[in-house]
């Protein structure tokens, strides 16, 4: 993805300040001090949606075979984090806690439905891209996914979110709750297990 | 693990990480912001709407309250024959069965009570020689007439001769005492000559 060397919480800052131009003072604060205010402030809870939809849009994605349901569980999950911002505890990072939001409605939404992972064939949203580049980006992720829905729900869970999203081993065991031996040897089982289901060659092509 | 498999998982996940990443659609992406917004400013005022919604469950309890404590002390202050008394009777009954049963147990006497007048025994006299004895044992309290001798009972049987139905009252007429003394009446009459 490229930021891999800058901190989750300001990095998701700074993309939500390149995409959408906010009010200076709100736009700057960080995420935890932002859910402090969106307790009675409408507006730094518009900010927070703004930095997390399309990471919490991506990790529900690549866990739900469709399309409309992934949009419609990243609403509920959104809706979910609002209800419960009253109990958000700034002691600990926004990130984990909204993950772990998104994670309990994809564990809910899996029960109620018992239905097989499959593919995010969703063209890239983005404008401003080649047709023809948005296809092969589409395929790949098409053949991430296939590939991914082989795995059970922790690994899946634990690809998405250190080399989708980008997370860190530390910042993993946070959404999770396991250290960060436990999360590097998950993440080690699950490239194996993936390995056996795609090739590098294969993705990258 | 072999240094080739680790080379090979290295790359699968440099090419994970080089797949584009998925956005939200721009649809999800603006309506649900804006319905976002609009239910945490919605949750966060606090008007006048706020303060009266319960209002109406407010009164309600209180007024449960009030009819719950008033008919608790009706049913308290009850006496027998009150139209409440059966139901505090009941309570009483489910609350303190043990203390009902007691209350029908007859009291045990104490060292100190005093005997019911029924079973008192007389104090032992001593009688005068010319006395009759004090009680005979068919003998009844009789009344004391005046003029008549100590000791001397008196019958206050009907007399054997009709009496007219349209006379007045009379009283009874004391018979003359039998200077012989009392004698008891045999209780088998004599044989008919």
């Amino acid at each position: 993805v490229g930021v891999g060397s800058v901190p989750f919480p300001e990095r998701i800052g700074r993309d939500a300040i390149a995409s959408r131009p906010e009010e200076p003072a709100l736009s700057q604060l960080a995420d935890e001090s932002l859910a402090a205010r969106a307790k009675h402030d409408g507006e730094a809870f518009g900010i927070l949606y703004d930095r997390y939809v399309d990471r919490i849009y991506r990790y529900v994605r690549y866990r739900m075979a469709d399309p409309s349901d992934a949009e419609d569980l990243t609403s509920e999950i959104f809706f979910r984090a609002l209800r419960a911002i009253g109990r958000y505890a700034p002691s600990a990072p926004f990130y984990a806690w909204i993950y772990r939001i998104a994670r309990n409605a994809v564990i809910d939404h899996h029960r109620a439905k018992r239905e097989e992972v499959a593919l995010p064939d969703g063209a890239d949203a983005r404008t401003g891209l080649d047709p023809e580049r948005i296809a092969i980006a589409g395929e790949r992720r098409e053949r991430l996914a296939r590939a991914l829905a082989h795995l059970g729900d922790e690994q899946q869970e634990i690809i998405v979110l250190r080399f989708i999203e980008g997370l860190s081993a530390e910042e993993c065991g946070e959404v999770l709750g396991k250290r960060p031996a436990a999360v590097r040897d998950l993440q080690f089982r699950a490239l194996r297990a993936l390995r056996s289901h795609i090739s590098p060659e294969e993705l990258a092509s | 693990m072999t240094p080739h498999e680790t080379v090979e998982l290295a790359s699968l996940e440099r090419a994970i990480r080089s797949v584009e990443p998925l956005t939200a659609p721009a649809g999800l992406r603006a309506g649900l912001r804006r319905e976002l917004v609009q239910a945490a400013a919605a949750r966060g005022s606090f008007g006048l709407a706020t303060l009266l919604a319960p209002a109406p469950r407010l009164a309600f309890a209180a007024l449960a309250a009030v009819l719950l404590i008033t008919s608790g002390w009706v049913v308290a202050a009850s006496a027998p024959g009150d139209v409440a008394y059966p139901v505090k009777d009941a309570i009483v009954r489910l609350l303190f069965p043990s203390a009902r049963d007691e209350l029908r147990v007859p009291p045990i006497p104490g060292i100190f009570d005093v005997p019911p007048p029924a079973l008192t025994t007389a104090p032992p006299t001593i009688a005068p020689p010319s006395a009759p004895p004090p009680f005979a044992p068919s003998d009844v309290i009789a009344p004391i007439v005046p003029g008549a001798p100590r000791g001397v009972p008196l019958l206050t049987a009907e007399p054997a001769t009709p009496t007219d139905a349209t006379s007045p009252a009379r009283a009874t007429p004391a018979v003359p005492p039998d200077p012989a003394g009392p004698r008891a009446t045999p209780a088998v009459p004599p044989p008919h000559r």
